[in-house]
């Protein structure tokens, strides 16, 4: 397992390399703009810095599900698929490798997050004292700002991983057949819809604290995640020539 | 050893395995022969698990092909399947990896003997150069099957040599060789059995000493006889 996660990390190195240099490129502007005190470098440098981590979030995502489609639908695909390991670490290993990128972004982008909260505390306090009174649950705590982290880390690998589901129906059970783009598109919609409306009905706990309500969403997607793996696995067993 | 029953494959409309019941031995090169598209490549990437068949099986020793047989079936496909960022060298850290009949020094041995250089990387190879460093990661496993699909395709006599030599010098009584070509007479030199197949069929499996003694023709005389008319003769 460990040698499919080597060679999963390597197969994408070059692109995550990037999103990190961008993630510290925008955090550089930030600090530039703490360093010579001006006021729009450094909330132009908050807005880049979170877009980046979120656009990083997304582009994991999008890497891992290229990846495996390529390994599905090209000649590359026997260098996986040829070796004596089961479908079951072949797919894990690039569960494991997403999980792992998004966990590490998650937690650059959280250190880095607080260390600029941090440094412009004193500036920010005015809207913090408002958050207070309006909502204390939007404040910037650490527990909300982990619980929303988890929530969105976990979501995401759930969306992947429905991802990597319809993307083996496509190419085992529809390839070559009239409509597969579609039928893929829609089914991936449906299916993100139904995982969604899932993950929703936590919210319908009466009395739920914000940071319960996001740890528990969070933990249906993995649930949920988990068995579409299973589920992905056994088809590609039963089904996928490469 | 390797054994298929009643195997088919169908794409769509299209059968390219139509009910192929074969079996073979260790201690034997078998020559697998047809034209294009009679489903010579399609039977071996069954038997090395790459393709789900449609209907039947392919066993080895025994067992259904899987993750247990891939230990020991060694498959070389004819196209080109490595990962754009790769070398020569860290092709064979990747099989070295995941296989443990895998050598490495066995590796850089032939890599040497075909005068390969092992940090050049395979995307900038020729075709010819890419045949040979296929040929040599397949053959540094220690397999007890080995699958080549066309080895001599696309390259010069003298690299034709090389892969030759390098085949005949893996072929021991234990292992078992199969080879696809179009090349007929180059591959009378080296195997000493022929599976003969067409439209997905298979037509006949045969012992080419044998065949020489008792029809008294040559592979490629029974390869035109064969497909050369469109009727199969007795």
């Amino acid at each position: 397992m460990m040698k499919l996660l080597k060679y999963e990390f390597r197969k994408t190195a070059f692109p995550k390399l990037l999103i990190f240099a961008l993630v510290l490129i925008m955090e550089c502007i930030f600090l530039y703009g703490c360093l010579t005190d001006q006021d729009d470098t450094k909330t132009l440098g908050v807005i880049l810095f979170t877009m980046a981590v979120m656009f990083g979030f997304l582009l994991v995502g999008i890497l891992s599900l290229v990846t495996l489609h390529k390994d599905m639908n090209t000649r590359q695909g026997y260098m996986l698929f040829m070796t004596p390991n089961s479908t079951y670490k072949i797919l894990g290993a690039k569960v494991a490798e997403c999980s792992l990128t998004l966990l590490v972004l998650g937690a650059v982008g959280l250190g880095l997050g607080a260390l600029d909260f941090s440094i412009v505390e004193k500036e920010v306090q005015f809207l913090t004292s408002i958050l207070k009174n309006f909502n204390p649950d939007l404040l910037p705590t650490f527990p909300n700002i982990s619980a929303t982290l988890f929530y969105i880390l976990c979501s995401l690998l759930c969306s992947v991983i429905t991802a990597y589901f319809v993307d083996v129906i496509s190419s085992a059970l529809l390839n070559g057949k009239k409509g597969n783009l579609l039928i893929t598109f829609v089914l991936y919609l449906l299916l993100s819809y139904v995982t969604h409306a899932i993950q929703g009905l936590i919210t319908l706990i009466p009395a739920i604290g914000t940071v319960t309500s996001f740890l528990l969403q969070g933990v249906v997607a993995l649930v949920l995640a988990g068995i579409m793996y299973v589920i992905t696995v056994r088809l590609m067993d039963r089904y996928l020539s490469v | 050893m390797l054994e298929s029953r009643e195997l088919t494959k169908k794409f769509g409309a299209k059968t390219a395995v139509d009910n192929v019941s074969l079996a073979m031995e260790p201690g034997h090169i078998y020559a697998m022969l047809g034209p294009n598209g009679s489903g010579k490549t399609t039977w071996m990437k069954m038997a090395a698990g790459l393709v789900k068949p449609t209907s039947g099986e392919v066993f080895f020793n025994g067992n259904p092909v899987g993750i247990e047989s891939r230990k020991d079936v060694a498959y070389m496909s004819t196209e080109p399947y490595f990962y754009d960022w790769m070398t020569i060298e860290s092709a064979g850290k990747y099989y070295n990896d995941f296989f443990e009949d895998f050598s490495m020094e066995t590796y850089l041995r032939m890599l040497s003997d075909m005068d390969l250089n092992e940090k050049d990387k395979i995307r900038t190879l020729s075709s010819g150069m890419v045949a040979k460093m296929k040929i040599a990661l397949t053959l540094a496993r220690d397999a007890k099957v080995y699958m080549l699909d066309e080895p001599f395709n696309g390259i010069d006599l003298l690299a034709r040599d090389e892969i030759r030599a390098a085949i005949l010098k893996a072929a021991t009584p234990e292992k078992l060789l199969l080879l696809s070509s179009h090349l007929v007479e180059e591959m009378e030199a080296i195997a000493d059995r022929a599976v003969f197949i067409r439209k997905g069929v298979l037509i006949e499996v045969r012992d080419l000493e044998e065949m020489r003694e008792v029809d008294g023709v040559s592979m490629a005389d029974r390869y035109r006889s064969i497909f050369g008319h469109g009727e199969v003769q007795a």
